[in-house]
């Protein structure tokens, strides 16, 4: 009888819990992140984080296998926001060597890694973890994983082929209301996106203007992809600013400021 | 009379485009940025394109002005000196002087910061109201200050010694143009800022927060009247003005003001702003929805059969105002490739995204990516891809405009390939516009009258015959005309080009042939178009022509060769010649500057007199499409052969009409004014160029038209 009582209990739990996680799947694949999490760490399998535009932000222990595959990383997460901005998605990754880039000091950041500096503000994630992200992007022990250029374009397809390892860190951060403008080596200024403005029209709007014929100016996408800023004497690339944007005027170190063309993978 | 009635048709014209603005307008009495008759640091927006009229006798003016940037300011005027007669005149019309003025701000101010500007009035010519200016304005609550000091008229008052004679005895002297008609048109920069006296003037406007359509305002001139060009002196009692200005639209001001301490003047005109690079994107017909994403119950039904879904997507971008040219489907990258050309817009971008969702909601299929070429002039001009999980996050509203920008792949068009297309040639040729539009040609400036007009109605005929072939006819017929007085005022020893142009107004009859002509635009290569022409292309020249354009697509520049054989026609306009023909040619340099829109074309080559030489224009393009510009041609002829003027030379201005919600309009109000029209550096219109066509296909157009 109290077999049949605790068969009873054991069902109508069981049953309890596929109803909560029918209902409720995202809490269901947060514990289950949280479980598998509690198992890994005790496995010592390690973790990565997501934060920001997504159901369930937080760290999310690794399987057996070492890795996680983006999509399964974002359902153990609870699956994307409505108003998540996937071009906007940073992956951060620990540098293991890391004595090189630190000997360069802050004034060589890669261009990428001063547009993540620079958004960081406005990314949803705990004041703490911001300052050691950082932290660690300025001295070097994190780099920042370009994700390919149409990344953006698969919302909600199964088949991104990203994979997320061990200390990963992955930022999604809800749509941006600001392009960044960052003068020299100056104080990084955050202007109102404005749908449609072209770079000119965001540097004239913080005193930057009259400016002719310059190689030394950039953009960096909100992927941190980069470009020259359309005051090219002969070429002119279309140069849309998508909000997150950090435009770089008379860029001091251009020679540091490689990052992945626009048109590159 | 006549003259009277003139002014009088100006004005209420000028009245009837007002509408409600709140802000002090800058343009003077003159037309220079200033209060009544003094200039000011303060000028009016960039894009403001100024005109109107004012009379303070024995001064009747008429004025143009131009604010291409922030900081420049460029006016043109006629001024009619109404005691003076008109020497050359046959009916006793008075003097009218012709002007040309530039004012450059110096100093943006703003703060505790003044702004400071320099200019100088009547920069070459005759030079009969040549003055130069230094000036500081300062806004303080409602008030608008300004204090300047005065070289020329403006400083003919002499409160001081000029300042310049300091630096150099060279600024003593005023020197003049010399006399002559070949010496007309240069500019007097020898009498620029020199002379003994200066003079302060400056003006207080007041523009009330609680009636700020409203400006008062009283001003001090540096200018005591003592060197006038009017035939009697011009009594000056006092060197204060005081004038009330009402701004009763966005772009309209009337003022009356009493000057001197003896005369009533009244100034009415417009300044609205032409020229913007903001584009209103609510003008623009609403986005369709994706079907895909409507309920299920309002999802239309597709076919099985790719060609009915096809079919369908034509006929939905038919209704919805785009011409298709021809539909492929790739099945083994899944990609459909629209070519269209779009009456609602312009921007690829756009019409990228207007189609692909058409395309994506009408296809039974799987489709990965929807390519949308615009056709322009019957050839590609430019394609944009997107991969279909784009065009449905587009759709549901995830991605912004320049997060679709950024993603979508922009290339240049691809020659003949629409040829190739699994369903091409979709439009039925031949096809056919026909109207009639009213038309004014003018004659200006001439001995016969200040203005001599034809009103004319212009009926019109195209035929699109195949793609890339048209025939334009278009006749004038005449409703009223004073054209019958003017004669040619010959100067220069060139043969008669462009100079007898009187002779065509004149004897052109009631009915007249304008064009009669052919095009034929052709695709050479990828980022290469060719055009053959020939017929009638204009009221002087007929004959035949070719053009070849290089654009390429991610650059600043394009470079065209054109060559035409032309013959003159006869005065009556109809299907006869002239004895003269000559071939001209020219190879021409396009060229969009990385600063503030600036665009520079230059062309050299052979010029209609058979004179060899090179022609500059320099202008500022708005993203709205209105362009403010400056050329100047100068060939192989001296200044006596060319005659009065030196050399050819004017400004031209083209401002867009209104685009609907619904419909392109193409239409644009533009202008071009020569200082002197002459023969030498003279080009006939030889067919449709393609640099106008092709032009604004390039990577650009993804930025400018947004």
């Amino acid at each position: 009888m109290k077999r049949r009582s605790m068969i009873a209990t054991l069902g109508v739990v069981t049953a309890g819990a596929l109803l909560w996680g029918a209902v409720f799947p995202c809490a269901a694949q947060g514990f289950a992140a949280r479980a598998q999490q509690e198992s890994a760490g005790e496995a010592g399998l390690g973790a990565i984080q997501i934060w920001g535009a997504v159901a369930s932000p937080g760290s999310i222990a690794l399987s057996i296998e070492r890795y996680l595959g983006f999509s399964a990383a974002l359902a153990s997460a609870g699956g994307l926001a409505q108003s998540a901005y996937l071009l906007g998605a940073v992956l951060l990754r620990e540098q293991r060597v890391v004595a090189a880039v630190a000997a360069s000091g802050k004034d060589c950041l890669g261009a990428d890694v001063l547009q993540t500096l620079a958004v960081i503000e406005d990314i949803a994630v705990d004041s703490s973890l911001r300052i050691a992200i950082r932290k660690r992007l300025i001295e070097g022990s994190l780099r920042r994983v370009p994700l390919p250029k149409d990344f953006a374009r698969w919302r909600g397809q199964k088949d991104i082929p990203i994979e997320l390892i061990d200390g990963d860190i992955l930022l999604v951060p809800r749509t941006l209301g600001f392009v960044y403008v960052q003068h020299g080596q100056g104080v990084v200024a955050r202007v109102e996106y404005r749908p449609g403005g072209l770079a000119e029209d965001y540097t004239r709007s913080i005193g930057i203007g009259g400016r002719v014929f310059s190689g030394d100016d950039l953009i960096v996408f909100p992927d941190g992809r980069a470009q020259a800023l359309r005051l090219n004497f002969w070429s002119y690339e279309p140069t849309p600013v998508p909000p997150g944007s950090l435009l770089i005027v008379d860029a001091q170190d251009r020679h540091c400021l490689a990052a992945p063309g626009r048109a590159g993978e | 009379m006549r003259a009277a009635w003139r002014w009088l048709l100006g004005a209420a014209g000028l009245v009837c485009v007002g509408m409600v603005r709140a802000e002090p307008d800058w343009v003077s009495q003159i037309g220079y940025p200033g209060a009544l008759q003094t200039p000011s640091a303060f000028a009016e927006p960039e894009g403001t394109f100024a005109f109107g009229i004012s009379s303070a006798l024995p001064y009747n003016t008429l004025y143009v002005s131009l604010q291409p940037f922030s900081w420049l300011n460029f006016g043109a005027r006629y001024t009619d000196i109404t005691d003076r007669r008109y020497a050359s005149s046959t009916t006793g019309q008075s003097y009218k002087d012709k002007a040309f003025d530039l004012s450059l701000r110096l100093v943006e101010g703003g703060g505790a910061f003044p702004a400071v500007a320099a200019g100088i009035i009547d920069i070459g010519g005759t030079g009969l109201f040549a003055s130069e200016y230094l000036v500081a304005s300062q806004r303080i609550f409602d008030v608008y200050a300004t204090l300047g000091l005065g070289w020329g008229r403006l400083g003919s008052a002499g409160d001081f010694r000029n300042p310049l004679i300091g630096v150099s005895d060279s600024f003593r002297t005023r020197r003049r143009i010399a006399s002559g008609l070949e010496n007309t048109g240069r500019l007097a920069y020898k009498a620029w800022f020199r002379g003994e006296d200066t003079a302060l003037f400056g003006s207080l406007v007041w523009n009330p927060g609680f009636l700020s359509d409203w400006s008062f305002i009283v001003e001090v001139e540096g200018n005591d009247y003592s060197h006038e060009p009017a035939k009697r002196p011009v009594s000056a009692p006092s060197r204060v003005n005081y004038g009330v200005a009402y701004v009763f639209g966005p772009d309209a001001k009337v003022g009356l003001s009493y000057l001197r301490g003896d005369t009533i003047a009244f100034s009415l005109g417009i300044s609205p702003t032409a020229g913007t690079n903001q584009i209103d994107a609510a003008a623009r017909a609403p986005l369709p929805e994706l079907a895909s994403l409507r309920h299920p119950a309002y999802r239309p039904v597709l076919s099985d059969e790719l060609a009915r879904n096809l079919e369908q997507i034509y006929r939905s971008l038919q209704y919805r105002g785009f011409a298709v040219h021809a539909i492929d489907w790739d099945e083994a990258s899944r990609t459909v490739t629209v070519w269209q050309t779009s009456f609602t817009s312009k921007d690829p971008l756009y019409i990228q995204q207007f189609v692909s969702r058409i395309v994506a909601g009408n296809m039974g299929v799987d489709v990965r990516s929807v390519k949308v070429a615009t056709v322009a002039a019957g050839v590609e001009a430019v394609r944009v891809e997107t991969p279909y999980p784009l065009v449905e996050a587009d759709a549901r509203g995830e991605v912004g405009e320049d997060e679709y920008a950024y993603l979508a792949i922009a290339e240049p068009g691809q020659g003949w390939a629409m040829d190739r297309a699994s369903f091409p040639d979709l439009l039925d040729y031949p096809t056919w516009t026909a109207g009639i539009n009213p038309a004014y040609r003018a004659n200006i400036g001439g001995p016969q009258g200040f203005i001599l007009g034809q009103v004319l109605l212009r009926p019109y005929f195209s035929l699109q015959l195949v793609r890339s072939l048209s025939f334009t006819t278009s006749i004038a017929v005449n409703v009223y005309s004073e054209l019958d007085q003017v004669s040619p005022v010959r100067s220069g020893s060139l043969p008669p080009v462009r100079s007898d142009l009187e002779l065509y107004q004149s004897q052109s009859g009631d009915v007249y042939l304008e064009q009669m002509s052919a095009d034929f635009i052709f695709p050479i290569a990828q980022e290469w178009y060719g055009r053959l022409s020939a017929g009638i292309f204009e009221e002087m020249y007929g004959g035949v022509a070719g053009e070849i354009l290089y654009r390429p697509f991610s650059s600043r520049f394009a470079v065209s060769l054109n060559g035409n054989y032309v013959k003159k026609r006869a005065y009556d306009q109809r299907f006869d010649f002239l004895d003269y023909e000559v071939a001209t040619g020219f190879l021409t340099f396009y060229y969009a500057t990385p600063w503030q829109g600036v665009t520079v074309n230059l062309s050299a080559g052979r010029y209609l007199a058979k004179d060899l030489g090179g022609t500059l224009e320099v202008a500022r393009e708005f993203r709205n499409g209105a362009r403010f510009g400056v050329f100047a041609t100068k060939t192989n002829v001296s200044a006596k052969e060319f005659g009065e003027g030196s050399f050819d030379k004017g400004f031209f201005f083209s401002i867009p009409l209104e685009v609907g919600p619904r419909k392109l309009n193409n239409n644009s109000f533009s202008t071009t004014y020569r200082f002197l029209s002459r023969d030498g550096g003279a080009r006939a219109s030889d067919g449709r160029s393609l640099y106008p066509i092709f032009g604004s296909y390039s990577a650009s157009a993804i930025d400018n038209a947004r």
